[in-house]
C-alpha cells in the first residue's frame, strides 16, 4: 500500500511539473474569467451564462487533462524503455499501474479543485449565488474524468500514443451520445441493428448520466439517490476497466 | 502463489462488477429523462446553427434529423406533442437545403402525424424551391394543398408540375385532370389533357388520357 502511495505522489509531482498541465490550468482559469465578459452579452441571464461557462470549462479542461495524462504517462515510459527499470523491481506490476492511476486521479482532482475555487470566487464576487447543485455537478464531473482516465490508461497499454489519444477522445464524445444510441436502438427495425446498438449502449460508458451541469446552472434539485447510483456506476465501470488494464500489464506484454 | 491469488482477485472483481454496470445504467436511465426531444424543443434557428456547426452543416442536419425521427415515433405512440417539429425541420432544411428526405417525410410527419398541414405546405414550398426538378416534392405539395384546401388551385398547379417532371408515375396526368374536374374547372381539365396528350409518347398512357378526354368532352366542351 505504501509503495502505491509513493508512486502516486511521484506521479502527481511529475504531472504538476508538466507544461501541458499548467497551460491547461491557465487556459481553464482564463475561460472561467472570460465568462464575465461573455455574460455581458446575454440578456438578463448573466448568472446562468457564467455558471454554464464555468462548469463547462471545468469539464472540458478536465477532460483534456485526463485524456492527455492517462494516455501519455505510461506510454512515454514504454516508448523510452524507462518502464523496465521500474517493473523489474520486486513488487507486483499492478502496484505500479495502480499508483500511476491514483496519481493521475489526484492530479485531475487538483486541477478540478483549482478551477472550482476560481469559479466559486467569481460567483461570490459577482453575487450570483452558489447552490449545492454546483458541488454535486463538479463531483460528477470528477467521476466522469476518473472514468475516462481509466479508459485512457488501458488504451495506452494496448495502442501507441496517437491512436490511444484519438480513441479515448472518441469514447469521451460517444459516451455523451448514449441517449441517441438508446433512441436509435428502440427505433431500429431490424433485430440485429437493435441488438448491436443496444450492446454499444451498454458497453460504452454513459457519461451523459454523469452530466448534471444543466441542473446545477438552473439551480434544480439533484436527487441524492440518483447521485449515489451514478457514482456507483462510474466507480464500477472504472474498477472494471482498471482491473482489465492491471491484468494486461501483469501479463507483461508491453509494446 | 501470490500471482495466482492476484489473478483470482481480478477475475472475482470482473465477475462481480461487470453485471452490475448495465443494471446501474438501467436504473439511472429510468431516473433521468434522456430522450433527445428536450433538446429539440429548445433548438436554435437554422441560421444560428449554421454558425455554430462550424462547417459541419450536413452532419448537424443528419443528427437533428435522427433525433426528430426518434422523437416523432415516440410521440406518435404516446403524448402526441409535436410543437417542436416545425422548428426542428426548419433547422434541418436550413443547415442542409438539399436534404430531400427531410422535406418529403418531414411533410408527411407534419401533415399526417402532427396535424399541421400549413407547416407541411411551408416546408414543401421551401423544398420545391431548392429542388425544383423533384416530382415527388411537387406532388406532395399539390396533394396537401388540395386535400387540406389550402389554395387548391395552386395545389393543382403543383400536381401539373409534378406530372411534367421525369420519373413521375403514369397516372399523374389523369389525376391532375380529375382534380380540375372535381374543383369544377372542366375547361382547365380538358386543356390540360389536350396539352399533355401532345407531349406523351407512351402508348398506354396516351390511351388513358384519350379516354379521360373523351369522357370530359362528353360532359361539356372547352370554351
Amino acid at each position: 500500500m505504501r509503495r502505491i502511495g509513493v508512486i502516486a505522489i511521484n506521479t502527481v509531482r511529475e504531472c504538476v511539473r508538466d507544461k501541458i498541465f499548467l497551460n491547461l490550468l491557465i487556459f481553464g482559469a482564463l475561460m472561467i474569467g472570460v465568462s464575465i465578459l461573455i455574460g455581458d452579452l446575454s440578456i438578463g441571464q448573466k448568472g446562468k451564462f457564467i455558471k454554464d461557462i464555468g462548469l463547462g470549462a471545468i469539464s472540458i479542461i478536465g477532460a483534456i487533462t485526463a485524456i492527455l495524462l492517462s494516455t501519455g504517462l505510461i506510454r512515454r515510459e514504454i516508448d523510452r524503455k524507462t518502464i523496465y527499470s521500474v517493473i523489474y523491481r520486486p513488487m507486483p506490476r499492478w502496484n505500479f499501474l495502480l499508483g500511476r492511476y491514483l496519481g493521475i486521479c489526484l492530479t485531475i482532482g487538483l486541477n478540478v479543485l483549482i478551477m472550482s475555487l476560481i469559479f466559486f470566487a467569481l460567483l461570490s464576487i459577482g453575487r450570483y449565488g452558489i447552490q449545492a447543485g454546483m458541488f454535486k455537478a463538479i463531483l460528477m464531473t470528477y467521476m466522469e474524468l476518473i472514468l475516462i482516465a481509466s479508459i485512457g490508461l488501458l488504451l495506452s497499454l494496448l495502442l501507441s500514443s496517437t491512436p490511444s489519444v484519438i480513441f479515448t477522445a472518441s469514447i469521451y464524445v460517444a459516451g455523451h451520445m448514449t441517449a441517441e444510441l438508446k433512441g436509435m436502438a428502440s427505433a431500429a427495425q431490424s433485430g440485429i441493428h437493435r441488438f448491436f446498438l443496444g450492446a454499444i449502449y451498454y458497453i460504452f460508458p454513459n457519461l451523459e448520466a454523469l452530466n448534471l451541469r444543466a441542473e446545477a446552472a438552473y439551480g434544480m434539485t439533484i436527487d441524492h439517490l440518483y447521485l449515489l447510483k451514478a457514482c456507483l456506476y462510474a466507480l464500477a465501470y472504472t474498477v472494471v476497466v482498471l482491473t482489465i488494464a492491471m491484468w494486461w500489464f501483469e501479463r507483461g506484454e508491453l509494446g | 502463489m501470490k500471482a495466482k491469488g492476484g489473478r483470482l482477485l481480478m477475475i472475482s472483481i470482473l465477475l462481480l462488477l461487470i453485471p452490475s454496470i448495465p443494471l446501474l445504467q438501467i436504473s439511472i436511465s429510468s431516473d433521468r429523462r434522456e430522450m433527445p426531444e428536450e433538446r429539440l424543443r429548445y433548438i436554435p434557428s437554422g441560421r444560428y446553427l449554421c454558425l455554430l456547426s462550424a462547417g459541419y452543416h450536413t452532419l448537424t442536419a443528419d443528427l437533428i434529423w435522427s433525433w426528430s425521427v426518434i422523437s416523432f415515433n415516440k410521440h406518435l405512440r404516446g403524448e402526441g406533442d409535436f410543437t417542436w417539429l416545425p422548428n426542428a425541420l426548419e433547422a434541418i432544411t436550413t443547415l442542409d437545403p438539399l436534404f430531400r428526405d427531410a422535406y418529403l417525410y418531414g411533410g408527411v410527419m407534419l401533415a399526417m402525424g402532427a396535424g399541421n398541414p400549413e407547416e407541411a405546405v411551408k416546408l414543401l414550398e421551401k423544398g420545391t424551391g431548392k429542388l425544383p426538378d423533384d416530382w415527388q416534392l411537387h406532388f406532395f405539395l399539390g396533394f396537401y394543398r388540395l386535400f387540406f384546401r389550402i389554395d387548391p388551385l395552386e395545389g393543382i398547379a403543383h400536381l401539373e408540375k409534378a406530372a411534367s417532371l421525369p420519373g413521375r408515375p403514369s397516372y399523374l396526368p389523369v389525376l391532375v385532370a380529375k382534380a380540375y374536374t372535381k374543383l369544377g374547372r372542366l375547361e382547365l381539365a380538358i386543356r390540360y389533357l389536350e396539352q399533355t396528350k401532345k407531349l406523351i409518347k407512351d402508348r398506354g398512357l396516351r390511351m388513358k388520357i384519350e379516354s379521360q378526354l373523351a369522357e370530359l368532352l362528353k360532359r361539356g366542351p372547352a370554351s
